[in-house]
């Protein structure tokens, strides 16, 4: 027995339509209960054309908890979903042939995308021939008013992400409820069948409503033959010239269009098209500033106008569909992907010098006309810098010779791009210096503040925050060093019951050696709020280092006074005196960690000031939010240039 | 009795629904019908096209069977005509070398001739100085013969009419 339990109040009803005897309308549904979970409140209306006696009795013997809608006529697709509709109580509706099996997060991946695109009124899955290959992902629509569902070998990269499309196929589509109200509902002018879905979405798309498909919502699609060839054809051609006729002037502007890649284009929009190259696909939780890249990414790929593609050099070690399912292109092989015939950009951004090295040159050369940003992250040439009167002297030389090397290379990059972003008017003065051209400063606030509740007296205690990603010569292992070497001592000469946590994978060798019942490493955490809800103080003890530390940002946007060096603190003291108690030497570091894990008025003194910016508006407006703004200046020349020979 | 999992609509409105449908659901098989009319329309039409063609097309076969035929033929001749005209080709090769064999020979002759002549000239020139006799006569006659026998076998040399 398939049941379903009908919530009172559902967030989205699910139709399934079929006709006659509906011969795959018992796996559907079985998929569905099996794949829809309960946390999404949800009801299922079946709404059957002509069903067969057989049906309707094997539906009620197997079936329950469904809201059933049968008539002894054909109604057709259209008016069978329409009444299904008016029936229907979610805020979202989610068509679905009967010949469709849904996989896993089917649903959550539509809803998701819905919710978190206000615009997106429409959103259909990526569909899968029972053997598992693509069948459709996404429609594109022709100049004569044929269709192509997108799913040839060429086309098959742009299945892997979500995308605007013309349209989707209405065998599995959500639709929000108030587009669907809006628009009244499918069209009945195609009746019995076909181009419903392709009238409907490009009527949506005429009020403002964009049309989207999710590649991580799934289904398994058998394509029902209950329908002869020749009759399809009939109703095909029939529904076509209804629609050719309706939408000529659309169907006109789309003339020039000849390549299944320039009609995904159209379909998309025609977005600006950005390449960004990092390490690797960004992971928030490994520091090294992949949470600012993470940051960036998102902000971007919620831009409707924007198509990013991304490139990692590195191997992946986070699932690419994190980013896919929000639309942005995972690139695996560069080389392989630049020599597409159809793969163009209007803007090139490479992070960090190394990766600049790269393939700045071969970027600029395969795509001249593209603007090239290059994004500074940190100046690496002056971390080392600042390392030299630590290293031993007999290394002093090397790192000197390094030191050279590096700055020539930022400089190159400097010079080479078009535009040059950091993260801190500190190092935009430095990088000015170089070649006079201004430097965008994309300020370090993360775009979610985590701002964590405990008061003073539910917290104790010391936290270290750190990935590890830089291996034993990181500025973090310096760091902690010292401060275990010099400061500690002296606060726990102080306040004996204090504890430091440190966090993070593998840390290194020399510094795993401090661990005792007073210094615990937790290893990496799931959710690092955790931590900062339970500490006084968060320490930043680095001694050299470039760029911001986004361990002090994520410290301040939790809500935690934050102890730190100059180093610690660098780049932040533009933003308020009190945001990070500075200390440079170890007894005035200990000094001001004793005072902020034992003095409670100096605790909520710091916490108030931490706590009365708005980071997250600030991320908006000045951080990370002001990617798609530099995206759209870098990219305005390009579509203009491209405008005139369009 | 409804079944509890039905929806409960009003019956009045599922049948002005149903018939409805039914109604464009008539128009939709009468355009089907048409449509199907029209297929087998234009398929009996292309049928009657494809007959045509296909008389067109095998006249045309037979036409060039035909012609293939003569012109097989006609190349038989010549091939024929060829191999003969080869033949006589060869022989008159033949004959021309020996021809120039013969010429050769009888150059050779006349020269020889030509020697025995200067010779038999001076000795006649030192005889008739000397005796005058009948038989030295007889000599120069037949030496005064003689040049005109090397004009005729010259000139017979020099029109290509040798001895064979």
């Amino acid at each position: 027995m398939v049941s379903f339990s009908s919530a009172r109040q559902p967030s989205v009803s699910i139709i399934v339509t079929g006709w006659k005897d509906a011969r795959s309308l018992g796996d559907c549904l079985t998929t569905l209960s099996q794949n829809v979970p309960e946390t999404i409140p949800h009801e299922v209306i079946v709404v059957l054309n002509e069903p067969t006696d057989a049906l309707l009795a094997s539906l009620r013997a197997s079936v329950s908890g469904i809201r059933l809608l049968h008539f002894r006529s054909n109604l057709g697709f259209g008016g069978a979903i329409n009444c299904a509709a008016a029936i229907a109580r979610g805020r979202a509706f989610a068509l679905l042939n009967d010949d469709c099996f849904v996989e896993p997060r089917w649903l959550e991946e539509l809803l998701a995308t819905i919710d978190e695109r206000p615009r997106c009124g429409v959103v259909g899955s990526r569909f899968l021939h029972p053997d598992g290959s693509l069948q459709e992902a996404g429609c594109v629509i022709w100049p004569d008013g044929t269709t192509t569902g997108v799913c040839q070998t060429r086309e098959a990269p742009f299945a892997q992400f979500a995308h605007r499309v013309d349209y989707c196929s209405g065998a599995s589509l959500l639709v929000r409820a108030e587009t669907w109200n809006q628009l009244g509902g499918l069209s009945e002018d195609y009746y019995p069948a076909y181009y419903e879905d392709v009238d409907f979405c490009l009527r949506a798309a005429s009020l403002g409503w964009e049309v989207w498909y999710q590649s991580a919502s799934r289904v398994s699609h058998a394509r029902s033959t209950s329908t002869s060839p020749t009759l399809k054809t009939f109703l095909l051609e029939r529904a076509r010239e209804v629609f050719t006729t309706r939408w000529a002037e659309w169907l006109a502007a789309r003339a020039p269009v000849r390549q299944i890649e320039e009609a995904i284009w159209f379909g998309m929009g025609c977005p600006i098209r950005v390449l960004i190259v990092d390490d690797e696909l960004p992971d928030p939780g490994r520091g090294s500033g992949y949470g600012r890249m993470f940051d960036a990414l998102t902000m971007l790929a919620a831009s409707s106008e924007i198509h990013v593609a991304f490139h990692g050099r590195l191997p992946p070690q986070v699932d690419s569909g994190t980013f896919t399912r929000l639309g942005i292109r995972v690139v695996d092989d560069l080389a392989t992907h630049v020599r597409q015939v159809h793969t163009d950009y209007d803007v090139i951004v490479v992070s960090r010098p190394h990766n600049a090295s790269a393939v700045m040159t071969m970027l600029i050369e395969r795509f001249p006309g593209a603007r090239v940003i290059y994004d500074a992250e940190a100046l690496y040439a002056q971390r080392l810098a600042r390392q030299m009167p630590l290293v031993p002297v007999e290394r002093q030389a090397e790192l000197s010779r390094r030191v050279e090397a590096e700055e020539r290379e930022e400089c190159a990059h400097v010079a080479h791009a078009h535009e040059v972003v950091c993260i801190s008017r500190e190092e935009a003065d430095t990088i000015q210096t170089w070649t006079g051209a201004p430097v965008t400063v994309v300020e370090p606030w993360l775009l979610e503040t985590k701002l964590t509740s405990a008061t003073f007296d539910e917290r104790r205690d010391i936290g270290f925050v750190a990935a590890w990603a830089c291996g034993p010569e990181s500025p973090n292992a310096d760091g902690l060093c010292w401060f275990l070497d010099a400061v500690f001592p002296r606060v726990c000469a102080a306040l004996p019951e204090t504890r430091l946590y440190v966090t993070g994978d593998s840390p290194p060798p020399a510094v795993l050696e401090y661990a005792s019942a007073a210094v615990v490493f937790t290893g990496r955490l799931p959710d690092v709020a955790t931590l900062y809800d339970r500490i006084r103080v968060a320490i930043v003890p680095l001694r050299y280092g470039s760029g911001v530390k986004l361990k002090t940002v994520e410290a301040i946007q939790s809500g935690v006074p934050v102890v730190g060096t100059s180093e610690g603190a660098r780049g932040l003291h533009g933003y308020g005196c009190n945001l990070v108690r500075v200390a440079d030497d170890a007894e005035s570091f200990a000094s001001a960690v004793i005072e902020l894990l034992s003095n409670h008025a100096t605790w909520c003194e710091m916490r108030t000031a931490l706590t009365s910016a708005c980071w997250t508006s600030r991320a908006y407006s000045h951080g990370v939010g002001a990617w798609p703004r530099i995206i759209r200046n870098a990219a305005a020349p390009v579509r203009r240039e491209a405008a005139r020979y369009a | 009795m409804p079944d509890p999992m039905d929806v409960d609509v009003s019956e009045s409105w599922r049948t002005e629904l149903e018939l409805a449908a039914l109604r464009r659901d008539v128009d939709v098989k009468a355009a089907y019908s048409e449509y199907l009319e029209r297929l087998l329309l234009r398929s009996q039409e292309a049928e009657a096209w494809l007959r045509g063609e296909i008389t067109r097309l095998s006249q045309g076969l037979l036409c060039a069977q035909a012609q293939a035929r003569a012109e097989r033929a006609a190349a038989e001749q010549w091939r024929a005509l060829s191999t003969r005209r080869d033949a006589e080709l060869e022989m008159i090769r033949a004959r021309v070398l020996a021809l120039e064999t013969d010429c050769a020979a009888l150059q050779a002759r006349l020269r020889l001739a030509d020697n025995a002549a200067a010779e038999m000239k001076t000795l006649l020139e030192v005889e008739r100085g000397r005796t005058g006799n009948r038989i030295v006569r007889r000599l120069a006659h037949g030496l005064r013969r003689f040049p005109r026998m090397l004009n005729a076998i010259r000139h017979l040399i020099d029109k290509g009419l040798g001895p064979a």
